[in-house]
């Protein structure tokens, strides 16, 4: 009896103050709303970024991974990134006129010699990721980041530690001035 | 009841505009936290191409440092071959020298006949290998010279290129050694030589027309004392022989080679020596009073010796002083007699004694008698003026700066790309609302930043399977690496 009184009480104190029933839980439930809203948006930014974020960094480590091991492609796994490292051919060293004068005196297959030859070569990687989803509109699952990063590859020495001097002075000899 | 609907809206009123604050804040924050993101991703991803284009260039220099070894080493490789056929052709002018003035009665005529038979031969192998060994050093040598400089060039335009397809609005510049000067210098030349050498005398270039062209040769073993010599007579490389051994029947274990077994060579060697022990000699006779009374090659005796007149100072010619050797005589040193020796009486009336050391004396004067003979007589180059020239216009190049990790073998990439506007007017207007309007624009975010990263390339000298090769023969092995690196020493 005396708690049915006292919710009476409470109404009648609310309804002075200029809050209906209904309008209480209905403003209530937006401002809730709101937050959840919020939350919700946070949610789906942070996502994104953690998306975006973990394209560039498996991009950025898989580059550094497959330039270091001569151009061989690396891929990386960061979060839930794709890696499609390929190597691409870039350039030659401009020696056109040496490798004519050089293959002139039958030179051409000593350990060295590539290095006039081959191509320079970078790696491009693309680093792929999708958010998660998040309930609500701001969802930015199936949305892909990605993450690219190019770098120029190192190479494997290919010579000796006393050089390779007496190839190429053999194949001279033989070909160009042995006997008589 | 009206009392109570007026309250009823105003307190929803309340709520709305406080929902709208709430609202509009909560969408400030959003977007201002997507402009913070926004902005480090946009700065990673411009240092990214920055870090494209110094690894790039730095790998396209390393590339460039390899090839400036296989030209080093090609003229070097040349260089052997040349040694070998100069030696050859050397010891066939001096077997014919040695041969032909016995004709026809001796038994070794027949190898002056071979030598005129053959010699035609020997001298066009040499003058093909000089004219390509001038080529190969002068087309190289330019290139080792040009190379850095194509490089950078052709890098550059694919760098600017392949960032241009992945963000026009990518603005990229480089700092390049190679932009400022030759970052390959010469001086180079004695230790191609050196390495020449060495690879080339175990070879069968070495005395390699004995016996195809002469049978036999008199002068057994002279190509390879020729071919130890070659790097200090051709490249003037006056290190280059320090490591050679000796050997040989004209050499006598000397580095440079001798030629004892010709008549002229040894007569004016032997005549030099008289001429220098008996400026020797005409010294002492004036210090003994006995001026003029040089020549007859007679010694003075002890008891005949005045006081010097010229105050018991002798003054021995300068090209003898290398080979006399005086000793004063005391009660604690005293005097001790050889052959040869020339005697007077200093100031303080000491018997001084001094010994003209004849084998010495023949020793120098056969290396230089023989050297001028072969440069006078065999065709050997005379004095090199210009080592360059002389060797076809260039060199083989070593690092400017020396050592296995040159300070200027560094390049460095600057990339820049200003913010989006949408994102500095986003951030601006959250900035203007949050602040209620006391906030100034973006300074931060329009600010003009540029992004460096750096590359080196450098010999791996420290560790590893190169770290025994010798300092001055790293620029003769293909092994020139890089690395990224913040930035170059000196820089900002």
């Amino acid at each position: 009896m005396s708690r049915a009184l006292a919710r009476s009480r409470g109404r009648a104190r609310a309804g002075q103050a200029g809050f209906s029933t209904v309008g209480t839980i209905l403003e209530s439930a937006m401002v809730m709303g709101w937050f959840v809203a919020l939350l919700l948006g946070e949610k789906g930014v942070s996502n994104a970024a953690d998306a975006r974020r973990s394209a560039e960094s498996a991009a950025e480590e898989s580059a550094t991974k497959s330039s270091a091991n001569q151009c061989k492609p690396q891929s990386a796994s960061v979060g839930n990134a794709r890696t499609s490292p390929s190597v691409i051919a870039n350039g030659k060293p401009d020696v056109a006129s040496a490798i004519a004068l050089v293959q002139a005196l039958g030179l051409g297959q000593q350990r060295t010699f590539p290095n006039y030859v081959k191509p320079l070569q970078n790696v491009l990687v693309q680093g792929q990721a999708a958010a998660d989803a998040v309930p609500g509109d701001v969802n930015p699952a199936g949305k892909t980041f990605e993450g690219q990063r190019d770098l120029g590859c190192l190479e494997k020495p290919i010579d000796t530690s006393q050089g390779s001097m007496d190839q190429y002075r053999a194949k001279l000899w033989e070909q160009n001035l042995k006997g008589y | 009841m009206a009392r109570n609907f007026l309250r009823d809206r105003r307190g929803a009123m309340a709520l709305t505009v406080s929902q709208m604050f709430i609202g509009a804040v909560s969408l400030g924050i959003g977007m201002f936290r997507g402009t913070e993101v926004n902005a480090a991703f946009h700065h990673e991803t411009t240092l990214g191409h920055a870090d494209y284009g110094a690894s790039k260039l730095a790998a396209d220099h390393a590339r460039s440092a390899n090839v400036v070894v296989n030209n080093n080493v090609t003229m070097g490789a040349i260089m052997g071959p040349r040694f070998g056929v100069e030696a050859d052709n050397i010891t066939m002018d001096a077997n014919a020298a040695i041969a032909c003035p016995t004709c026809p009665y001796s038994s070794i005529c027949k190898v002056c006949i071979q030598y005129k038979a053959n010699k035609p031969r020997a001298l066009a192998k040499l003058v093909w290998v000089r004219a390509k060994q001038q080529l190969l050093w002068g087309t190289l040598g330019k290139l080792s010279g040009d190379i850095d400089k194509l490089a950078f060039q052709q890098g550059s335009g694919l760098i600017n290129g392949d960032v241009a397809k992945a963000d026009s609005k990518v603005k990229m510049r480089f700092e390049d050694p190679s932009q400022s000067g030759e970052i390959w210098g010469g001086s180079n030349a004695d230790v191609a030589c050196k390495l020449s050498m060495k690879d080339t005398l175990p070879s069968p270039v070495t005395g390699h027309a004995f016996p195809l062209l002469i049978s036999p040769n008199l002068l057994e073993g002279l190509p390879k004392v020729l071919v130890q010599a070659m790097p200090q007579m051709i490249c003037k490389a006056t290190s280059a022989v320090s490591n050679a051994g000796g050997g040989g029947g004209g050499g006598g274990g000397s580095d440079a080679p001798q030629l004892p077994q010709i008549k002229a060579v040894s007569d004016k060697t032997k005549a030099d020596c008289k001429a220098i022990e008996d400026s020797m000699r005409c010294a002492v006779s004036a210090a003994s009073g006995n001026a003029g009374a040089c020549n007859d090659g007679e010694e003075p005796t002890i008891s005949e010796l005045p006081v010097s007149a010229l105050g018991g100072r002798v003054e021995i010619p300068s090209k003898a002083q290398p080979f006399v050797q005086c000793q004063a005589a005391s009660p604690s040193s005293p005097l001790r007699m050889g052959g040869g020796g020339y005697s007077y009486r200093n100031g303080s009336g000491a018997v001084v004694s001094c010994t003209f050391d004849r084998d010495k004396c023949e020793d120098k004067k056969l290396t230089e008698n023989s050297d001028s003979f072969m440069r006078e007589n065999l065709g050997l180059p005379k004095v090199v003026s210009n080592l360059a020239s002389m060797l076809g216009g260039s060199e083989t190049r070593k690092p400017s700066q020396g050592t296995s990790n040159p300070k200027n073998f560094c390049t460095c990439a600057f990339s820049e790309k200003p913010v989006d506007e949408t994102m500095i007017g986003i951030s601006d207007a959250v900035r203007t609302i949050a602040s209620f309007g006391a906030s100034d624009p973006s300074t931060a975010l329009r600010k003009k930043r540029e992004y460096r990263s750096c590359g080196r390339w450098y010999f791996p000298a420290r560790n590893g399977e190169f770290a025994a090769t010798p300092e001055d023969e790293q620029p003769f092995v293909a092994a020139w690496k890089w690395n990224q690196t913040t930035k170059c020493e000196g820089g900002q």
